[in-house]
């Protein structure tokens, strides 16, 4: 554990968003700007920071496990995956819905085992226990919305944004399970030694 | 080799100093067997870090199961009279579910005070937890809570039990938009929400902590609380903690002080504790208890605990070389201090100080 304060930052355009909230705050690292760069790594010793780039659902593992000070990571992977981590605020972007999404005129048949397709396992089963509804969880890594048209499930649960995708592939949403949107999160450990550093950082973001 | 410096690893080390401020405070060694009857844990699973137990039957048909805990053995075999205290530590192996999702066998180190628990005891134990950190490095950390606080505050919100387990869990997290999000669900009073995201937020220095805090404990159970947790700072002072209601634990078990030991460079709690008197009365025994565990495993991610800079000295013989003079030879390097390997080949993956080649009786070095 370096004093840098090490940041996991999901690649895409939630990741490069909240590096430009960080860097209008006075956290820049100019070099991860560079396109042509092969760098993982990208640091400012001057203030105090270094990013790295790694797939929006492995932030909180990164995190957890301490490779990562802190990280930005989506609701549905900390609900998903239940980190043991400190999830200091709601930055209010990334904003999606957490949905059971069917083809359009689906009704629920309590006589036979409903087929979930989902690559959010834990949280299906969660949702629908809940609701003492027996179902067959099939874990998918994509393309979820295919799994109803070819019947390979009857319902599927995944985030929702704009619900585009769906409306293409005449499904629909037919249940919100949970709003989703980015988390600041941070290793405990991490928050001990290098609390004013985190806070500071934390409080510019939101 | 007299100089066991040389050859302890710094956990194994860490476990004989812990050893001997445990035996400094007039703690027993307790000794046990790695198997207990699967029933002894079926009832309090919750207590347990993860619900899974390795298990298996007995030549007499009894389900068994490998240890997944210490504690729950220590109180069913506890003994003591009404008024006593039984002091204990131990250092056993346990087996439980790690982040990976698999068994692991896990080196625990820790101690119990059964019996009736007072301010003395309290205070004993968390000195304790805190010099136990103190043994592993300076920059250590020994967040202390207080379940009469935070189920004080939440009792006070007079939601339902799933309500509660929420906030708690978002305490946990410090996650102060969460409880935000939960008064607003259930459109708490302004004063409860106030209090719960105190408790979100406190942190960091204990006294400047204790004042925050102190005009929100209104209730006899947290002006209680309070008081304890003056008091053990009065004790514990000198000692790196801090007050962080982060330090959550299982209402069921958990009654008092609760609390947890971050080391730097160690990406998790590595001590974890607290008074569990509701354990101890699940079980059917009448009196309460105090303790605490440590991961010792977890001093691997520590960059010092590999002592060796290398292995040593190598000397290659061949077969039919003089038994006699080639220990000869390598005792006197040993008498040095040296680790000396006496080998045909030399293994791959060492590095050593230096190899020899034994030639007529002597030493040759090989550059």
């Amino acid at each position: 554990m370096s004093d840098l304060i090490n940041i996991a930052l999901p690649k895409g355009r939630l990741g490069e968003k909240v590096y430009n909230m960080l860097a209008a705050a006075g956290y820049d690292c100019p070099e991860i700007n560079d396109k042509d760069t092969r760098k993982l790594t990208f640091e400012n010793p001057e203030k105090g920071v270094r990013y790295f780039w790694v797939k929006p659902s492995d932030v909180a593992i990164y995190v957890e496990r301490g490779a990562a000070d802190i990280g930005i990571a989506g609701k549905d992977i900390i609900l998903e995956y239940s980190p043991d981590v400190y999830e200091l605020c709601d930055l209010g972007i990334g904003k999606c819905r957490m949905c059971v999404a069917a083809p359009k005129g689906f009704k629920y048949d309590n006589e036979k085992t409903l087929t979930v397709a989902t690559k959010f396992p834990h949280i299906a089963a969660g949702h629908y226990a809940s609701k003492s509804i027996d179902i067959d969880i099939i874990k998918l890594n994509g393309s979820i919305e295919l799994a109803p048209i070819l019947k390979l499930s009857d319902v599927i649960v995944d985030i929702v944004e704009t619900g585009k995708t769906l409306i293409e592939n005449d499904l629909e949403p037919i249940e919100t399970i949970i709003p989703i949107s980015a988390r600041l999160i941070a290793n405990k450990a991490s928050y001990k030694f290098k609390a004013e550093g985190i806070k500071k950082l934390a409080n510019a973001l939101v | 080799m007299n100089n066991l410096d040389n050859v302890l690893k710094f956990s194994e080390e860490a476990t004989f100093k812990l050893r001997a401020i445990y035996e400094s405070r007039g703690y027993s060694h307790y000794k046990m067997s790695k198997f207990e009857e699967y029933d002894l844990y079926a009832g309090n699973k919750d207590f347990l870090m993860s619900g899974n137990v390795i298990t298996f039957t007995d030549m007499n048909g009894r389900l068994m199961a490998l240890k997944p805990d210490v504690t729950m053995s220590i109180i069913k075999n506890s003994t003591c009279e009404k008024g006593g205290l039984e002091k204990v530590y131990y250092n056993e192996n346990v087996y439980r579910v790690g982040k990976s999702g698999l068994f692991k066998e896990i080196m625990q180190t820790g101690l119990e005070c059964l019996g009736e628990i007072d301010l003395v005891s309290v205070c004993e134990v968390i000195s304790l937890a805190a010099q136990s950190l103190a043994v592993f490095s300076d920059e250590y950390v020994l967040d202390i809570s207080h379940m009469g606080i935070l189920t004080g505050f939440i009792d006070e919100t007079a939601l339902n039990d799933e309500a509660k387990r929420e906030l708690i869990g978002y305490i946990g997290q410090k996650s102060v938009h969460a409880v935000k999000e939960v008064a607003a669900a259930y459109d708490l009073a302004q004063k409860s929400v106030n209090k719960l995201v105190a408790l979100c937020e406190i942190g960091g220095d204990f006294v400047t902590s204790l004042k925050k805090l102190e005009p929100l404990c209104e209730s006899e159970q947290t002006i209680k609380a309070l008081y304890e947790l003056k008091t053990i700072y009065e004790v514990v002072s000198a000692m790196n903690v801090s007050l962080d209601f982060s330090v959550v634990q299982d209402m069921s078990y958990y009654n008092g002080i609760v609390f947890q030991g971050f080391i730097k460079g160690i990406p998790e709690n590595i001590l974890s504790g607290g008074q569990y008197d509701k354990l101890v009365k699940r079980m059917g025994k009448k009196q309460g208890a105090i303790g605490f565990g440590i991961e010792t495993d977890l001093l691997e991610r520590l960059p010092k605990n590999n002592k060796k800079e290398n292995d040593g000295i190598a000397i290659i013989y061949k077969s039919g070389d003089d038994a006699k003079l080639l220990n000869e030879c390598a005792n006197k390097l040993r008498a040095d201090g040296k680790r000396v390997l006496l080998v045909k080949n030399l293994p791959e993956n060492r590095s050593f100080e230096a190899v020899y080649y034994f030639v007529n009786g002597g030493l040759e070095e090989i550059e």
